[in-house]
């Protein structure tokens, strides 16, 4: 059953309907907001809080559109008020006297293979390369290279032009290569 | 086209973005262009390296986590919605009989003459009158006048 087709049963008071998206949706949420958050905890109840967000507004939701564009914009948008409220909170937690000071362990090197070693160490560069890249350039990037997207549907999603969608990719992997210049 | 406006639209034409004939031009460019052939190699082996798969494992639970957050933020909705009740109900005809309460007590306070009553305000701001503030006057003026009026009084 296609998506607008679920969506219409919804909004006639299906409640399955509803499970059924979520199914249908819930790895592609998932990793996506893992491309932006980093962490797989975060990124599982950033999933749980944007289909909570897509339940609330799919009443409202025109058949007009397109059910997977709508989707994606509601992630991005979750997911970088995540990130903003994440600097927000290591800033205030620069005032706060019991802060959070736990450092993650370094990973035992004697016992984890070369191959693997240098794989960990690649996605974290990876990782940290997209983080640094800012917001708009960072959101076209994980969208078409991580979530499948064409030019069309980011420029339908960030509802911006092709021209903006091709120059901020164009953009994005200039400074990715500069960052990442050591490992490539 | 020149190198640098071939360069600018490189990841599209890896991307398969571009139309037909704007791909076909840049094609037979790189196939004479070593600069903007290494440029595109160079691209190629970011794309290679960035494309790393994300291990995060399968929820079998999470349709249920879902419907369970949708429940819990049902239930918070509900309750904020009995404090709304509440408020509405109860909250503002207490707050009027309170601020009666009190009213009628500090009432009952002024008429015993247990708080300051408009003469006793009278007198001290008599009090006043002997500070130096005053000394400094020119005498013969209007407040020079009005000071040796009061002390007459007193």
């Amino acid at each position: 059953m296609r998506d607008d087709e679920l969506v219409l049963q919804f909004q006639q008071g299906d409640e399955h309907a509803f499970d059924l998206l979520v199914k249908r949706y819930e790895k592609t949420v998932g990793r996506g907001c893992f491309r932006f958050l980093n962490n797989v905890e975060d990124a599982r109840d950033a999933a749980q809080d944007i289909f909570i967000k897509i339940y609330y507004g799919l009443h409202q939701f025109k058949p007009n559109a397109k059910f997977s564009t709508w989707l994606y914009r509601i992630m991005v948008n979750h997911c970088l008020n995540e990130i903003r409220a994440r600097k927000r909170r290591s800033w205030l937690s620069k005032f706060t006297k019991d802060r959070d000071d736990f450092v993650e362990p370094p990973l035992p090197e004697d016992e984890t293979p070369v191959g693997e070693m240098e794989m960990l160490e690649r996605k974290a560069a990876v990782e940290a390369a997209i983080s640094a890249l800012d917001e708009k350039l960072r959101t076209a990037v994980i969208l078409h290279k991580y979530q499948g997207l064409s030019y069309k549907e980011i420029a339908d999603v960030q509802k911006i032009s092709l021209s903006a969608v091709e120059s901020r990719i164009h953009r994005a992997k200039k400074k990715l290569a500069i960052l990442l210049k050591d490992y490539i | 086209m020149k190198c640098k406006s071939i360069q600018k639209r490189l990841s599209a034409y890896i991307d398969g973005e571009l139309g037909e004939d704007l791909a076909g031009e840049i094609s037979r460019h790189l196939e004479t262009c070593p600069y903007c052939g290494k440029e595109l190699a160079r691209l190629r082996q970011l794309y290679g390296f960035i494309d790393i798969d994300v291990s995060m494992t399968d929820d079998p639970h999470f349709v249920t986590r879902v419907r369970a957050g949708l429940q819990k933020r049902d239930q918070a909705h509900l309750n904020v919605g009995k404090l709304e009740w509440w408020i509405g109900r109860l909250l503002i005809p207490a707050t009027l009989v309170v601020g009666l309460f009190i009213g009628t007590i500090i009432g009952k306070q002024v008429s015993r003459g247990l708080l300051p009553s408009s003469s006793a305000n009278f007198e001290m701001s008599r009090d006043y009158i002997d500070r130096d503030v005053f000394s400094a006057v020119p005498s013969g003026s209007l407040v020079d006048n009005f000071l040796a009026l009061n002390k007459k009084d007193e």
